[in-house]
């Protein structure tokens, strides 16, 4: 599961005194971070494709924007549309301000 | 669906999610939702409560690397794609970070926008971007002055590495370009055949129904797609009986067109350079795919690519020679390291049909030259496009050290430390670790990213 928890993360880091590798565990994690191919943007070219066709060719680039985000957010935890649950978070944001 | 014009498909999830919405039928009644305010959850809710600030966020404090691509959509919009990639906990993903307009992609203005992006939600990318992809085009990885140049100005330590999946394509592109134009062309006049008459179309199935050949349908030779030039030759080959002899009787019938298709078809040579294509590609294909995958396996690019460059050295290198001469130093190009042009190496299915001397001495030789060609652009592509001996890819062989199973064999991480000085703060407190890590037993047969996850939890005890 990919959760943002920084701080699990940090604990890694910051040479710990408790662990016995720091040094070797954040070289191995900035490596596994590098790049190798780009593929993964062509593949969001394809998911806009998929969205901008011949007749939404008015679709707006923020709205693509969030169309892929909102996609993208669902997909992450190998979640659907009807799996999902919706935690306080989203309802939080769902207000007046967000016609802004 | 029919009223608007959507997918059956769409059916599947609808109504499984009318049935978990649990929700009083009163409430239910009063559910609102047009397309103003669904544009706006889209667009400020989910992207702004969720994805996007989390992910914001998340680059703020952490090292991510930046794949960026620009390509233009169907209403002439240009658009810049921006993903990272980050490492959270042992886990790596590719997110999906924005699309940004842009109306002139030179590099300065490509720059602009993005550090003006990063300024705008406050990433401190001087510090926390490590890595950037791109694919090879001369804005984006151009050595004088690119996308590429300007970030390297910006941050010294940055590790850049053009895309391998751009660069095999193209490898294998060039290559194929020593074979006969003849080749594609037939290809491409096969697809084109039948690619807008349904009665054709109609007429071949009956023709494959005969010779017992699954109905598949012919495919379409694309410059963009990567991998379409195997797919192709795999269907053609896999459907050639019944395409001669469908091709011989619409020539019978004086259709024009077809008259070229069905000499090209009947000659055997051009069957032997499919039975080529279909031999040597999977190479090059088979490497393209395993790097398009999203797990990072940027420590077994170096020995991926040394053991296809191998494999195809072998098929035209004198045995000798090759095994006698460092692989980097190992003069390709040089004619006197070749063999002999009928000890060619052409996959088994060749060998075979080369035996049967259905071609004459003249058709054989210039298809084995052509052959020979084939394998010494191919070699020098992946030579320019991977130079074995710059320092880059040597600092990539470095890597290997994060498969478990390399473990024992690497001394010292000295090389790494060298080869990337940004990662590593104190280089003899590193290679400490590195020893004692050495020193315990461990679990080799574990997946890496497991086995690292584990490493770095063990503490003092």
């Amino acid at each position: 599961m990919f959760l943002y928890s920084g701080k699990k993360y940090l604990s890694l880091t910051r040479s710990d005194d408790s662990l016995l590798y720091p040094q070797l565990a954040s070289l191995v994690q900035n490596i596994f971070c590098l790049p190798h191919s780009s593929a993964c943007v062509e593949r969001i070219f394809s998911t806009v494709n998929l969205n901008k066709t011949k007749l939404r060719n008015r679709l707006s680039p923020n709205t693509l924007n969030g169309i892929l985000h909102s996609k993208q957010y669902i997909s992450k935890n190998n979640k659907d549309c009807c799996t999902y649950e919706i935690d306080k978070k989203l309802i939080d944001k769902h207000n007046t301000n967000m016609y802004q | 669906m029919a009223e608007h014009n959507i997918p059956i498909n769409v059916t599947d999830h609808l109504v499984k999610l009318i049935s978990s919405i649990k929700l009083e039928p009163n409430n239910l009644s009063k559910l609102t939702c047009d397309r103003t305010k669904c544009t706006s959850i889209i667009n400020n809710v989910i992207i702004g409560a969720t994805g996007f600030d989390d992910l914001v966020q998340y680059i703020k404090n952490n090292k991510f690397s930046l794949l960026v691509d620009e390509s233009t959509d169907i209403s002439a919009v240009k658009n810049l794609a921006l993903v990272v990639r980050v490492c959270d906990n042992y886990k790596v993903d590719d997110q999906f970070l924005t699309l940004l307009s842009i109306a002139n992609a030179t590099a300065n203005n490509i720059y602009q926008v993005i550090t003006n992006f990063f300024n705008s939600h406050n990433i401190p990318y001087k510090s926390n971007l490590i890595g950037f992809a791109a694919d090879g085009a001369n804005t984006m990885m151009g050595n004088n002055h690119s996308l590429k140049s300007l970030l390297i100005n910006y941050i010294p330590q940055l590790f850049v590495l053009k895309c391998v999946c751009h660069s095999l394509a193209l490898c294998a592109e060039y290559a194929c370009r020593k074979l006969p134009d003849e080749i594609e062309k037939m290809l491409r006049d096969i697809y084109t055949y039948f690619s807008h008459s349904f009665k054709r179309q109609h007429e071949f199935e009956q023709f494959q129904h005969f010779f017992d050949v699954k109905h598949h349908k012919l495919l379409q030779l694309s410059c963009t797609r990567w991998l379409s030039l195997l797919m192709v030759v795999r269907r053609v080959l896999q459907q050639y009986v019944p395409l001669c002899s469908y091709f011989q009787l619409q020539h019978f019938d004086g259709i024009s067109n077809s008259q070229v298709i069905s000499n090209a078809l009947d000659n055997p040579v051009n069957k032997m350079y499919l039975e080529f294509l279909e031999f040597i590609l999977p190479t090059l294909v088979d490497l393209n795919l395993e790097f398009q995958a999203e797990t990072p396996k940027i420590y077994l690019l170096y020995s991926r690519l040394i053991s296809t460059y191998k494999f195809i050295l072998q098929c035209y290198i004198k045995p000798e020679i090759l095994s006698s001469t460092k692989i980097e130093q190992l003069q390709y190009r040089n004619p006197s390291n070749y063999v002999s042009t009928t000890n060619l190496y052409i996959g088994p299915k060749l060998a075979v049909s080369l035996a049967q001397n259905v071609l004459s001495n003249d058709q054989k030789s210039s298809f084995l030259t052509n052959c020979l060609n084939f394998y010494v652009t191919c070699a020098h592509q992946m030579f320019t496009r991977f130079p074995f001996h710059s320092k880059e890819i040597i600092a990539l062989k470095y890597l290997s050290f994060l498969d478990p199973t390399n473990i024992e064999s690497i001394p010292t991480l000295g090389h790494v430390s060298v080869n990337f000085p940004a990662f590593i703060s104190d280089v003899n407190a590193l290679d400490m670790e590195w020893r004692m890590l050495k020193t315990n037993t461990l679990d080799l047969s574990l997946n890496v990213f497991v086995f690292w996850k584990k490493i770095s939890f063990i503490d003092k005890k």
